[in-house]
């Protein structure tokens, strides 16, 4: 399985993808191919392969701090950050079309700060959780199963899917990726 | 008998920030062009009054999220100029490297995801890739050299943090540098790739008769250095930007238009560097312009994209030069204590030049701002380009001249948001 921390260190709270990465890395996993990246175009080219990917990112819901946010699928239509630059809903989009997406399991955390060299307490505190999430859906195989069956069969990604779905109706406008305005 | 009918543009599509665009035809003419920049005013030379200089570089990357660094170059030769200090020489260099990162991520972005696709025929770099995939691949691939250029001398790819007055935080290692070079190599042979296929694509017949304006510097191709220079002659000093070039409010934009006071509006990017600076090219990007086809000076604004180009792999070519002869600094930043001053710096962001004037106090407070980007600048002229093809607009059905009005929009690479932070708001009630 591929994990992917997306987002910019000393960039506050964007960078607890690139912190979540540090901390598998010390768990040490030789099972887990551990990539960072700054912005979504990055992503292109690390999504040409045919392993589970799971990515990593900061969520700006509006409402929470350090709270995880599971989607088994990425929403189309998500708000694009800016024309210049590619957002993660349009990353993913164009590496399917470049080389056909492989399964994208989305974890986040929600932030509220971009400021500051360092994570916020809130969001440093979710990171362990976080890290726990990402060795389940290693072990359980959940992305293995979601590859092959092309849906959720294990118990174990249902209940996420499930939470995922509800988490996905956006009381409010939710965007992810890089959350300074260019 | 003569029609008239409006040509409208709700909201531009790949250009950067609000904007829309309305023609008023009367018959084959265009009675009437407004580009319509309704970004927000973002007020950033007002609220820049009162913080220290050393914050300017930090404050000004974040007016722009693909030419940060062009702000933080600007600025800090500004502010550098007010104060007094004159860089090491390798510092300078380092500087070069990192302005190289941004025109190589700046500019592959706009010619693979947002330029290319109209000169194809396709509605966006999505529906492009399903047929040109390899293409696309190799522009994205492009990009990310780039990207890796500016976060290793910047800190980090978006909005760097390690620009400073007088030179940089921490200047990289010679590892960090050199490990960009496999990157760079792969780029410059993506992009000979990439250039037989631009060359192919079909430009509409456009010939204008710009004033072209760029810095031009003795030394090199124009990053952080040089005058002023344009086609008709104009060779200034950038402290006399003032006494030559002028901004002005229209009422149906946030952003400024400027124009050449004695004259009219001129024309700032990628084709003016190129008319005035194509003796300063490397090898290779000389190479590129001649299996695409460029003479300078290129008068036709469809043709930017091979310029663009061009300037890519110029950018990629210094860098690989600056990274093979790189000597270290002796230190990462000069220092100078405060003083009162005026300073002036004009670099050449991805889309055309960008001057910045700071007034300082005794304690090196910023008492005035001035920033004048290039989408501002060449506002009045995209306008103009439009009215030279109104003809062609009449000819056209709706659709397709909407189409059309939008690709002369885009030749020129707006950012909108970057060009929306004039100082004077007027409210009319």
């Amino acid at each position: 399985m591929i994990v992917i921390g997306l987002g910019q260190r000393a960039a506050g709270d964007d960078g607890v993808g690139p912190v979540i990465v540090d901390g598998l890395r010390a768990i040490g996993r030789p099972d887990l191919a551990l990539l960072e990246v700054a912005e979504p175009s990055g992503l292109i080219s690390l999504l040409a392969t045919s392993e589970p990917v799971v990515i990593v990112d900061a969520v700006v819901d509006g409402e929470s701090e350090g709270e995880l946010v599971e989607l088994a699928e990425l929403p189309r239509g998500m708000r694009t950050v800016s024309t210049h630059g590619i957002d993660l809903g349009q990353a993913v989009a164009l590496a399917g079309l470049l080389a056909g997406a492989p399964h994208i399991h989305f974890v986040g955390v929600t932030i509220a700060c971009t400021s500051g060299a360092y994570l916020s307490a809130a969001v440093a505190a979710a990171v362990p959780r976080a890290i726990e999430r990402i060795l389940e859906l290693a072990t359980a195989g959940c992305s293995r199963c979601c590859r092959t069956a092309g849906s959720p069969s294990d118990a174990r990604c249902r209940r996420s899917t499930a939470r995922s779905a509800h988490r996905s109706r956006p009381r409010r406008r939710r965007r992810t990726g890089a959350t300074s305005r260019p | 008998m003569t029609s008239s009918r409006t040509i409208e543009v709700k909201s531009l599509a790949r250009v950067e920030g609000e904007g829309a665009l309305t023609i008023t035809m009367d018959g084959d003419r265009a009675s009437s062009v407004e580009l319509r920049i309704f970004e927000p005013p973002r007020l950033f030379e007002a609220f820049l009054r009162g913080r220290a200089a050393f914050e300017v570089p930090d404050l000004t990357a974040r007016i722009c999220g693909i030419c940060p660094v062009a702000y933080q170059m600007s600025s800090v030769g500004a502010i550098e100029d007010a104060l007094g200090i004159v860089v090491d020489e390798p510092i300078r260099l380092l500087r070069r490297l990192l302005y190289c990162g941004e025109w190589i991520e700046s500019h592959a972005l706009h010619v693979f995801m947002l330029h290319a696709p109209d000169f194809l025929g396709y509605d966006d770099a999505f529906a492009m890739a399903r047929d040109h995939g390899d293409m696309v691949r190799r522009g994205l691939a492009i990009k990310q050299v780039g990207n890796a250029i500016v976060a290793t001398l910047g800190g980090r790819a978006i909005h760097p943090v390690n620009v400073r007055v007088g030179g940089f935080y921490r200047v990289p290692a010679r590892a960090e540098l050199v490990a960009l070079l496999p990157g760079i190599d792969d780029a410059l042979a993506a992009a000979r790739v990439v250039a037989s296929w631009l060359a192919g694509l079909d430009f509409p017949d456009l010939e204008r008769d710009y004033e072209l304006v760029a810095l031009r510097d003795d030394r090199a191709y124009p990053f952080c250095d040089g005058r002023i220079a344009s086609t008709a002659g104009l060779d200034i000093a950038v402290h006399d930007f003032d006494a030559v070039f002028v901004e002005e409010q229209v009422p149906y934009s946030t952003a400024l238009h400027a124009r050449v006071r004695a004259r009219g509006p001129y024309l700032c990017g990628p084709l003016s560097r190129f008319a005035l600076n194509a003796d300063r090219l490397g090898d290779a990007a000389r190479e590129t312009a001649r299996t695409v086809g460029l003479v300078a000076p290129c008068m036709n604004p469809f043709r930017s994209i091979l310029v663009r180009l061009v300037e890519i792999v110029q950018a990629l070519d210094e860098a690989r030069h600056l990274i093979t002869n790189h000597v270290p600094p002796d230190r990462p930043y000069a220092d100078a204590p405060a003083r009162p001053g005026v300073g002036h710096g004009a670099t050449e962001a991805p889309r055309g030049m960008l001057y910045h004037r700071y007034e300082l106090d005794e304690r090196a407070m910023i008492t005035d701002a001035r920033i004048v980007p290039p989408t501002s600048q060449n506002q009045k002229t995209i306008e103009d380009d439009l009215r030279a093809v109104a003809s062609t607009l009449a000819a056209l059905p709706h659709a397709e001249a909407t189409l059309h009005a939008e690709r002369i929009v885009r030749n020129h690479d707006p950012c909108i948001s970057c060009s929306t932070h004039f100082l004077d708001l007027r409210i009319r009630r």
